[in-house]
């Protein structure tokens, strides 16, 4: 009932916006405009609803903005040396599944905190693809199939939000309706009582960061396909913090334990609106980052504050 | 003796010249919560400088009540008064100020802070310059742990003390500031016998002092043995009230069960055989810290108890069975095959399943539904080729708890919302779910009610006689002594004794918990806790 209510309040906060928006900008309401406000909303979007996971499972992960950067850098390497489709999609999405690994590794095996690991392999990670081109972006000339990722639709929508919208249903199937949905939400809500239940905590945990790198890695091939080029130290930066933002203002807790792929959904689409109407209005960058912050700011506390003062207090009055 | 079963008390009577003065009264208080009435018209007097008992089964309220007066729960309706003048006890801290200070059910106690930091936390002394006044503090603090037996410093930190050192300081801590009424809710739960009986003497030096006292537990004797009145719910309603004096155990628990319970110890058909195959063998087992090369067999259809003193070892050997610890010598062997279970799945996967003891931390997952907790260890038997099968869980869910007699609304309600001893029946069913051979139970009755109880022992019978065998660990050894075949004793990781059932004796398990006969036994051996 609470997951309920505070998506409630997301959809308030995202009403609210796109009033305002509507009203700021006459150019809002375009199809134009708001087919090019899907399109960038996906991309983020598939990276919160992975984030999503990971931070359901008590876990963050930091490093998706990277990964977004190494796969689009080595698509366009094997794409400009002119390797078939197959290899220029499925190499750069295992080198993304690698890192979800050497993320789940260092959290799930070896102990690390999950900010600090992943503080880590974000800037390995981006380091690598820089190492790789020799610091240059690489300019590709992408088959049909990838550049279709990123500019051609499905009757009119576009097609990275068919993606998207997609990959929100498959997961949702997952974390409600499988058994290893259920053991994300109980390593979240309790790690120590879900081990002595026989939960194999690490191999949750694992998933779940090579779940999220899969979708950072799918959104790395959208952005690659979009810029027609692979950009290993300007791709995903930043990406990290409005995929956070996003699953925050979604209501999931950053403690873990709670939360729903649709308030990523609509968290994500908060974030994309705030950022197409700055654009549409002018907002300089340095100042769209902070009217952002401020932002994310309100939307947390109409949507979080609500229950999580209701912890507080559940918990004082707590008979256990 | 008042026996009221409609409800109507609300209007309780003008005390009578003679009776000490009234201190607080409630009347007609009222509290739901979605789909459970938790208080329904209630009316509770307390009298300056008693002690009184609040009893009843498992979700009759009793937590609920207290919390109320407490300022940590609204009434949906009632009222409260103190010295005859209403009051609104809107927050724990208005509660404070009417000298009200309340003992939880599941202790507060910050555990890496000191005594002293934990008994002066939300009532820190300062000076005239506004500054933290830690001299005055530490000088209040040794004064009020030494009127409390308490023989440690004041500057360890909580959780390197045992649960009774930590239940002094919650009461140290109550009493810190003025305290007209304290409020106790189960504090003997985790207690042994000696600890009991010298958190008793505590108790009665307060009452002399004047303080009034409300004392909730599941231990009948120990009402009988502190408390002056009885005040009994059952579903959320007073259905009487008694001077302890003119009651006999047997009226007692018929007010607050509604029926009545042979007291009589029941006895069942104990099919062990001495022949019977053995299915847990542990060999030499130590620990780093504590156990030292404990041995025993275990055989299919017994019930084992380990008795022992906090600190002697009964935890550490089930956890090392489990896996969660990993002994520093020794074996283990299940089924005649080395069982050395690298975690709690490996065991679970290999017939062993464990209750532990720390329900709160380690046994479940307050946030989530009933269902989820129940069926967390068994997860893949409800796996379907697409979904988790749900109408399954359920079925199965609904089944447990209503053979174990667990109050609930829903399924799916978080188990953190259930009573204290409900909360206990849902870790016995998903231990029940997961079909294991072996059951590890860590104080399994803890905060269950007499009729509950009674219940669950006869279920442990009856996993038994269906082939299970169990190792029980409790502080209550009556309980040992009641339901097993064979005994244990520990004490500081060594075993000291073992008694088959033939030969129990309580004077001689006491002895062995204490250490054996080279120590003088302190132990007072007699009558059941
Ligand atoms: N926060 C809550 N939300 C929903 N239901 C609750 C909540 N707190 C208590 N209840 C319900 O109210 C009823 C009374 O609970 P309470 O904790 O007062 O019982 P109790 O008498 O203390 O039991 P126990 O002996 O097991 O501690 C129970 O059915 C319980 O499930
Ligand atoms: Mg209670």
């Amino acid at each position: 009932m609470k997951e309920r209510l505070s998506i409630n309040s997301n959809l308030v906060v995202l009403a609210v916006l796109l009033v305002v928006a509507g009203l700021a900008s006459p150019y809002f309401w375009t199809i134009e405009n708001i087919v090019n406000l899907i399109r960038v909303t996906s991309l983020i979007g598939i990276i919160a609803v992975g984030m999503n996971v990971v931070i359901i499972s008590g876990g963050i992960d930091l490093s998706v903005g990277s990964v977004v950067a190494l796969v689009g850098t080595l698509a366009a390497s094997l794409a400009t040396a002119g390797y078939p489709l197959g290899i220029v999609v499925l190499v750069p999405i295992a080198a993304a599944l690698v890192a979800g690994l050497v993320n789940g590794s260092l959290v799930a095996l070896l102990g690390f905190q999950p900010f600090v690991a992943t503080l880590v392999t974000m800037t390995v990670f981006r380091g690598s693809g820089l190492v790789y081109s020799a610091g240059q972006p690489i300019y590709a000339d992408y088959p049909a199939f990838i550049a279709f990722l990123a500019r051609g639709t499905f009757g009119g929508v576009p097609a990275p939000a068919v993606l998207f919208f997609a990959i929100v249903l498959v997961t949702w199937y997952v974390m409600r309706f499988r058994a290893i949905g259920r053991m994300i939400y109980m390593v979240g809500a309790n790690e120590k009582a879900a081990y002595y239940g026989g939960v194999s905590v690490w191999r949750v945990k694992l998933f779940t960061y090579v779940y999220c790198a899969a979708l950072a890695g799918i959104a790395g091939l959208i952005l690659t396909a979009r810029m027609g080029s692979g950009e290993p130290g300007q791709a995903g930066v930043l990406y990290e913090l409005d995929a956070i933002a996003a699953v925050v203002i979604g209501g999931t807790a950053l403690q873990g334990g709670r939360g729903s792929v649709w308030g990523a959904l609509v968290g994500a689409l908060v974030i994309g609106v705030m950022s197409n109407l700055f654009n549409l209005l002018g907002v300089a960058p340095e100042w769209q980052n902070v009217s952002k912050g401020a932002v994310i700011l309100a939307a947390v506390i109409m949507a979080g504050a609500g229950p999580f003062i209701g912890a507080i207090f559940a918990r004082r009055a707590s008979n256990g | 003796m008042v026996n009221r079963t409609n409800g109507q008390s609300t209007h309780l009577k003008a005390v009578p010249k003679g009776e000490p003065a009234v201190l607080l009264t409630m009347a007609g208080i009222s509290k739901s919560y979605p789909g459970v009435k938790a208080l329904s018209d209630v009316g509770l007097q307390v009298r300056a400088g008693e002690i009184l008992s609040l009893v009843g089964e498992n979700g009759a309220g009793k937590s609920t009540m207290m919390k109320i007066l407490a300022g940590a729960v609204k009434p949906d309706a009632g009222t409260i008064s103190i010295d005859g003048k209403p009051v609104e006890l809107s927050d724990t801290s208005v509660a404070h100020r009417m000298g009200i200070s309340t003992i939880y059910q599941e202790l507060m106690l910050v555990p890496h802070l000191s005594v002293v930091e934990n008994l002066f936390l939300g009532n820190l002394v300062r000076n005239r310059w506004g500054l933290l006044d830690w001299k005055d503090m530490c000088a209040r603090a040794v004064e009020i742990m030494r009127d409390l037996g308490y023989p440690g410093s004041i500057d360890v930190a909580i959780r390197d003390l045992s649960v009774a050192e930590q239940q002094l300081v919650e009461i140290g801590k109550a009493i810190t500031r003025p305290c007209r009424l304290l409020i106790m809710d189960e504090p003997t739960a985790p207690l042994n016998r000696e600890e009991v009986e010298h958190f008793f003497k505590i108790v009665r030096k307060l009452q002399k002092a004047g303080t009034s006292i409300i004392f909730i537990t599941h231990h009948l004797n120990e009402i009988f043995e502190v408390c002056d009145r009885v005040v009994v719910l059952r579903d959320g309603q007073m259905v009487g009230e008694s001077d302890v004096a003119h009651l006999s155990e047997s009226q007692l628990v018929e007010m607050m069960l509604g029926r009545k319970l042979s007291l009589e110890k029941r006895e069942w058909d104990r099919g062990v055989a001495p022949d019977a195959d053995v299915v847990l063998e542990v060999d030499g087992l130590s620990t780093e810290e504590l156990l030292k090369n404990v041995s025993f067999r275990l055989r299919k259809g017994e019930v084992l108890g380990l008795a022992g003193l906090m600190g002697s070892g009964r935890t550490e050997i089930l956890r090392n069975i489990f896996g969660v610890d990993k002994p520093s010598a020794g074996t283990i062997r299940a089924e005649g095959k080395r069982a050395m279970f690298s975690g709690p799945r490996q065991a679970l996967e290999g017939g062993i399943g464990l209750g532990p003891e720390d329900r709160k931390s380690d046994g479940l997952i307050l946030s989530m539904p009933i269902r989820h907790n129940v069926t967390l260890s068994s997860l893949a038997r409800y796996a379907g080729p697409l979904a988790l099968r749900r109408g399954r869980e359920v079925a199965a869910v609904k089944d447990l708890c209503q053979r174990l007699q667990v109050k609930y609304s829903s399924t799916e309600v978080p188990v953190g919302k259930l009573s204290g001893g409900n909360q206990q029946k849902v870790i016995l069913a998903r231990l029940l779910d997961a079909k294991v051979d072996i059951f590890l139970l860590d104080e399994p009755t803890r905060g269950i009610d007499v009729g509950a109880k009674g219940a669950i022992f006869d279920l442990i019978r009856q996993l038994a006689a269906n082939g299970a065998s169990v190792i029980i660990v409790s502080s209550v050894i009556e309980e040992l002594v009641h339901v097993c075949d064979r005994i244990i004793c520990l004490n500081l990781g060594r075993v000291t004794g073992e008694q088959a059932r033939a030969q129990f004796d309580m004077a001689e398990i006491m002895i062995n918990v204490m250490g054996g006969h080279s120590e003088a036994p302190q132990a007072r051996v007699g009558d059941a806790r």
